[in-house]
């Protein structure tokens, strides 16, 4: 199939995926307990006045009704306001992503730069010191708790080497952000050219990577160790080896099949990256979507809470999307 | 050879970075050699609007851009701590955006004078008939008109008259004991209030979505920058009319996690710090050799368990006064609070007006007592009760554990029903529990009266008199307590009023809860205030 068709469909699939996740995530926050207008009237407000706010939300509405004006405002581009934050939803999250995503991609980077060539090197070279560090490694990853983890980096780095800047976002406390551009400091400050910013943003990024790299690279190695080792046995590198190739042009098509299942693998972990950050976010007072996320679940913040799912969910379906794009390229046999 | 590389490669993704952000740590060190203060706390202030302070940070962050109407005097306290003076109540008011104010001889109408020259952060002058606006705004909002409803204001256009520029004339329909103290409520604050009217709209005609993000500050700070889920940053509020406050700058800095909050203050990248745990204040106090301290005072919180009257075996009084001679009074305030909290006497702490006094209040532990009132009720074989408890409040559940041990002495088993915050508040505020509900919270005016129509209240729910409690002499007197003006039959009702309470065992009063900042030692001057926040412009730097 054409990329311009299978783009096309996947759009189209996008629209009811995103109907779905909308209607879905609407009613389930609607189902936790919880009143916003409660909260937002402070302790010793009267009852009357719990009712006012209500109304002034339009909480007071049926839910079928909320529900349809909901809808309609979303396809209107209006995800609602905030209703702490005072700000509409939209805002907020154009606010907070670039933090999201340069921290998630930065760790997925991290990630793909060391987890694949180790997890190649430990599949072609499967005893050796390094080979048992991974192995140890990828057995401890999955139980690792990302919060638990970036607590001890804190604890180390910073309270007791004082190796790394204190856990306060992207920049220190005394600092002013750089002009804002692309919403993410350590672009920003790259861009105004301004180094001692650039660097305060370049460390204060490392425990958050860190702690997701150490968490969520352990299947990108397993799955590069194993995929590699699987192909370094398969008949055509037996049949290459037979026909004397060299041993790079066999290492070279041996690679390239071993690659497809890791794409799948990185794909899935940048999507779990974004679930990781949520936490880790908080731990390493981020700013960005993920505290945000938490934030809204804390005060029952229904708009902020389904505009968070919504972000989520497209930010899964694109990089769906790029997958199915870069395995069609990696392997010509795919159709769509 | 390959492998050498790819080891170095390795270690220097890692390595570089590091060595970067030591250099940006050191330069961290420096914020407290100037006379900015970074400040680490849980979340930022939400909202600009006074009227709406959704938690503890909004309301911090407010009582510091705008100011009070009037304010309490100041007095030594505990701990070498300054304090409001709660004791001597409206007496004890003192000038704010108010400089001074008559009574009329039936304390019905106030004739208050305004400080000349109070010009907000944007450069206009609040004047008197901003002053009418504010307390209209206040009385036509759902989220604050509590606090003209305490000053006895119903009706703006009818009750309160501008007299000149800067005099103000209100009429009460009958003589209101509360009313200066209710000026103070900071809901009710004084904001920039001509710039505000500036951006009334037809639609808006309280100017709510201008307020949500903008504070035309009254008060000593302003707002010099807010980056939402980072930080708020205050400075100097340049007409402010009272005396230069110490600190220049506050970098007011959303760290969510407590241990990193505690973290950073003993690595001095914080000066302040609050809502840390019992532990971590305790950590605090053992690093005094890194700079730091904690400043404790139990005033005005309290720490209670509602009982159900509506329901179940706490309806009978037997059964509740049983389970207040079981309660571990002692042995919450040692291993919960680590002595920083006191034992809470009744209804209300020892620093409100009228106070009946601790002994008043009979419910020492006493397990035999106990389980003889819990026989006579007709319970010789114990009992099966649940307490609702707010998980988002490690402190409640560690009380609710104690308690359930406690009782256990008595053959009463207490199942813990630990909710989210939202459910339970959803259950509290609905009537959806068992028996027992365990919540802290503090009132903003120290008057028996008062507290008792917020947390004891007759109206309907949802309030908060989670147990029901109902009872006609006690209502009668929540009434009186009103109109009646400050003097000896006022003490006396409510003085009657507290016994009631205690004779009832509307609550078990579990401990008069303390309030605490970490701060550096550079940093001095903290007075507590009613509303349990800090004011910027009383504390001093070095």
């Amino acid at each position: 199939m054409h990329t311009g068709r299978l783009l096309l469909r996947r759009l189209l699939y996008l629209i009811v995926q995103l109907w779905g996740v909308a209607t879905i995530a609407f009613f389930l926050v609607h189902l936790i307990p919880g009143n916003p207008a409660q909260a937002l009237a402070g302790s010793g407000a009267s009852a009357q006045s719990i009712h006012g706010i209500e109304r002034q939300l339009g909480f007071d509405k049926p839910l079928p009704q909320q529900y349809v004006l909901y809808l309609w405002n979303v396809l209107h581009g209006n995800l609602g306001d905030s209703i702490f934050t005072g700000q509409t939803v939209l805002h907020d999250l154009e606010q907070r992503i670039p933090a999201t995503v340069g921290l998630v991609t930065a760790a997925m980077l991290i990630s793909v730069v060391i987890g694949v060539p180790l997890g190649i090197y430990v599949g072609l070279k499967r005893s050796g010191i390094l080979s048992r560090i991974a192995f140890v490694y990828g057995m401890l990853t999955g139980a690792l708790p990302d919060f638990w983890l970036g607590l001890v980096l804190i604890f180390v780095f910073f309270y007791l080497l004082r190796w790394a800047p204190a856990p306060l976002g992207q920049l220190d406390a005394i600092q002013s952000a750089p002009p804002h551009v692309t919403g993410l400091s350590l672009i920003d400050s790259l861009l105004a050219g301004d180094w001692v910013l650039f660097a305060s943003a370049l460390g204060h990024l490392v425990l958050p990577a860190l702690t997701l790299v150490l968490v969520y690279m352990g299947n990108i190695v397993k799955m590069a160790r194993s995929s590699m080792s699987e192909a370094m046995q398969s008949g055509y590198v037996e049949h290459a080896r037979a026909m004397g190739l060299p041993n790079s042009v066999v290492l070279r098509y041996a690679v390239r099949n071993a690659l497809a299942p890791v794409v799948t693998v990185i794909a899935f972990t940048y999507g779990f990256l974004l679930g990781g950050a949520v936490l880790v976010e908080t731990i390493f007072s981020w700013g960005g979507l993920g505290q945000y996320a938490v934030q809204s679940i804390t005060n029952s913040d229904y708009f902020a809470i389904t505009g968070f799912v919504l972000a989520a969910a497209l930010f899964m379906a694109v990089i769906y999307l790029v997958l199915d794009l870069v395995y069609a390229v990696l392997d010509p046999r795919i159709e769509y | 050879m390959r492998l050498v590389g790819f080891r170095a490669a390795l270690v220097a993704l890692l390595v570089v970075p590091v060595a970067c952000s030591n250099g940006s740590s050191q330069s961290s060190s420096s914020s407290s050699s100037s006379k900015t203060v970074v400040y680490a706390t849980p979340s930022l202030a939400l909202t600009m609007d006074p009227c709406f302070l959704p938690g503890q940070q909004t309301a911090e962050i407010l009582q510091n851009l705008y100011w009070e109407w009037v304010n309490y005097k100041v007095q030594p306290g505990p701990n070498g701590i300054q304090v409001d003076n709660t004791q001597d109540g409206e007496a004890a008011m003192t000038s704010g955006v108010l400089d001074s104010w008559n009574i009329s001889t039936d304390g019905t109408v106030y004739t208050l004078h305004l400080h000349k020259g109070v010009i907000d952060s944007t450069g206009n002058e609040l004047k008197a008939d901003d002053m009418r606006w504010i307390l209209d705004r206040t009385a036509h909002s759902a989220g604050c008109n509590f606090v003209t409803n305490t000053e006895s204001i119903t009706d703006v256009s009818k009750q309160v008259k501008v007299m000149d520029d800067y005099t103000l004339q209100v009429t009460l329909p009958a003589p209101d004991a509360q009313f200066l103290r209710a000026l103070n409520v900071n809901n009710g604050m004084a904001f920039g209030a001509a710039t505000a009217r500036k951006h009334v709209t037809d639609a808006d005609p309280w100017a709510y979505e201008w307020m949500k993000r903008n504070a035309p500050a009254t008060g000593p700070y302003m707002l010099q920058s807010w980056t939402p889920g980072v930080e708020q940053v205050l400075v100097k509020n340049p007409h402010w009319f009272g005396p230069k406050p110490s600190i220049d700058k506050i970098i007011y800095r959303q760290v969510p996690t407590d241990s990193n909050r505690l973290a950073l203050m003993l690595n001095g990248s914080a000066q302040i710090a609050r809502d840390l745990t019992q532990d971590e204040l305790d950590n605090i106090s053992k690093n005094s050799s890194k700079g730091v301290k904690v400043q404790c005072i139990a005033a005005n919180q309290f720490m209670y368990a509602a009982l159900n009257f509506a329901n179940g075996p706490t309806s009978q009084l037997a059964v509740r006064q049983a389970l207040a001679y079981a309660t571990p009074y002692s042995d919450i305030l040692s291993s919960v609070y680590h002595t920083r909290a006191k034992r809470l006497y009744g209804m209300v702490t020892s620093n409100y007006v009228d106070y009946l006094g601790d002994s008043a209040y009979p419910y020492n532990t006493d397990v035999n007592k106990a389980k003889q009132l819990l026989a006579s009720a007709g319970y010789p074989n114990g009992l099966t009760a649940t307490v609702l408890v707010d998980a988002g409040q490690p402190i409640h559940s560690q009380i609710a554990v104690l308690l359930k041990d406690a009782f256990s002495k008595i053959g009463v088993t207490l199942n813990i029903d630990q909710k989210p915050t939202a459910a339970f508040q959803d259950a509290a505020f609905g009537r959806k529990f068992g028996d027992i509900v365990l919540d802290q919270n503090y009132s903003f005016i120290l008057d028996p009266d008062y507290h008792s129509q917020v947390w004891v209240g007759y109206g309907p729910p949802p309030s908060f008199n989670f147990g029901s409690f109902v009872n006609d002499e006690f209502i009668g007197l929540q009434k009186a307590g009103v109109t009646t003006p400050e003097g000896p039959a006022r003490a006396t009702a409510m003085k009657r009023l507290q016994q009631i309470f205690n004779d009832q065992v509307v609550w078990l009063s579990v401990a008069n809860a303390p309030t605490c900042f970490a701060f550096s030692n550079n940093v001095s001057g903290y007075v507590w205030h009613t509303h349990n926040q800090i004011i910027f412009s009383d504390l001093k730097v070095a």
